[in-house]
């Protein structure tokens, strides 16, 4: 009886997306609330569409490293394919090893299959250009940079920086998130926390015990600094006289206005971070178990192109309701952790 | 013309700035230079962690400014933007 009247509250494509991305008790509910809700309304064909969804394919790991030997061109020489044995070149070996982790991560904690959600190749290239400073996801594959060795090493080698870019991928294929201003910094955002989670469930940390730091040592020991980002502490990862200091917020009212990179997808992003470090470890235990959970779930819904980080906080607010009950702990811990950072949710 | 620019964005948003006078760039990074300026900006990357680079004509009145998404740029210009800030 309770199952049925819930349904009349929470929209059936709720209870759908718990039913394909929950933990295996709230996927025997949600799929029996749609179960009864369509019964009632005699919608059988629903219900054997949504069974064919359920039905778990078993995803197939597929990773391809190639080399572009310092050049331009993509994707380069294929230098180790799935199931190869390691190289001799240590970046190959760490986009293999950390590509793997991540797809292992997503697939085991939310039942993923790779980035797309339906099985796609993870590629990558490593040595791309000449002393490349950068890592990114252009849409099909990651690309990486071996680093100036002045400023950074080489960019295979964290894989909190793995998972930010694969995640990139998970983002574009759910929501589309538009690349620039708010939207763009919420894009950045969940890049940081599934890669910091990823890193965490390699280490087997809990949330307490996590450094929260993204891409800690991939500075040269010539910066001063110990990251590029702090989700615990944004703005203090690092202040040095040759790169600057980090200029993220935590707070909304320190919010940065500014037409450079991409309308500070990467600054404005630290008060995102922030919410959710708050409420990881405000809840404690694993980061994935419950407040990964509402984040990917929000992720994973309807968010739209577009989205605020208010929209979103609302988001994960009405998440941690359907999941673990109105007024239940964790949505309160969800109002609070975004409240921390000058966000209200109703 | 006096010329500053500026690199922002990466997954590090480390920022570059160079300032620089045209006159003293060799004749192929000048005629890049040149190229450059004409086009219209490209700064919008649909790639995440994209570098965005930036040239602004200091000795312009209206400051004219132009960007260009890294991965959408052609080698001499790539070549260009490393040589400057090389020369830093």
């Amino acid at each position: 009886m309770w199952l049925i009247m819930r349904c009349t509250f929470i929209p059936p494509q709720i209870f759908e997306r718990i039913a394909v991305a929950g933990n295996q008790q709230q996927k025997r509910i949600a799929f029996r609330n749609l179960l009864a809700s369509a019964e009632l309304r005699g919608e059988r064909r629903a219900l054997l569409s949504l069974g064919s969804r359920l039905a778990v394919v078993p995803g197939v790991k597929r990773r391809t490293i190639y080399d572009a030997m310092n050049g331009m061109t993509l994707p380069g020489t294929l230098v180790r394919g799935e199931g190869d044995g390691p190289t001799r070149d240590i970046c190959v070996n760490e986009a293999y090893d950390g590509t793997g982790k991540v797809y292992d991560f997503f697939s085991k904690v939310f039942e993923r299959n790779s980035i797309d959600n339906k099985g796609m190749r993870l590629e990558s290239s490593v040595h791309y250009r000449n002393k490349f400073s950068n890592a990114f996801w252009n849409g099909q594959q990651m690309i990486f940079g071996d680093g100036d060795g002045e400023i950074f090493t080489r960019f295979t080698k964290q894989i909190d920086i793995i998972g930010h870019e694969l995640t990139h991928g998970v983002t574009e294929f759910e929501s589309g998130l538009r690349y620039s201003g708010q939207s763009g910094a919420l894009n950045e955002s969940l890049s940081d926390v599934f890669g910091s989670i990823v890193k965490q469930y390699a280490k087997k940390q809990t949330a307490k015990k996590a450094d929260w730091l993204i891409g800690a040592g991939l500075f040269t020991k010539k910066i001063h600094g110990v990251a590029i980002r702090s989700m615990k502490a944004p703005g203090t990862a690092y202040d040095d006289e040759l790169i600057g200091k980090d200029e993220q917020p935590a707070h909304m009212d320190d919010y940065v206005k500014t037409a450079d990179d991409n309308g500070g997808v990467h600054i404005n992003s630290g008060i995102p971070n922030k919410a959710f470090y708050n409420l990881a470890t405000a809840l404690g235990g694993y980061s994935w178990e419950t407040a990964g959970r509402i984040w990917y779930t929000a992720l994973t819904e309807k968010l739209g192109a577009s989205a605020t980080f208010s929209k979103f906080a609302n988001m994960t607010f009405e998440v941690a309701g359907t999941l673990y009950g109105a007024r239940s702990k964790e949505q309160k811990a969800v109002n609070s952790a975004w409240s921390d950072v000058g966000i209200s949710v109703e | 013309m006096k010329i500053r620019y500026r690199r922002t964005g990466g997954i590090a948003n480390i920022k570059t700035q160079v300032d620089f006078d045209s006159e003293a760039l060799p004749s192929e990074k000048l005629a890049t230079l040149e190229k450059l300026l004409r086009l219209k900006s490209m700064g919008k990357s649909s790639h995440p962690d994209d570098f965005i680079h930036e040239l602004e004509i200091l000795d312009d009145p209206k400051h004219q400014k132009v960007r260009f998404a890294d991965s959408r740029l052609p080698h001499d210009a790539l070549a260009l933007f490393d040589f400057l800030t090389q020369k830093r």
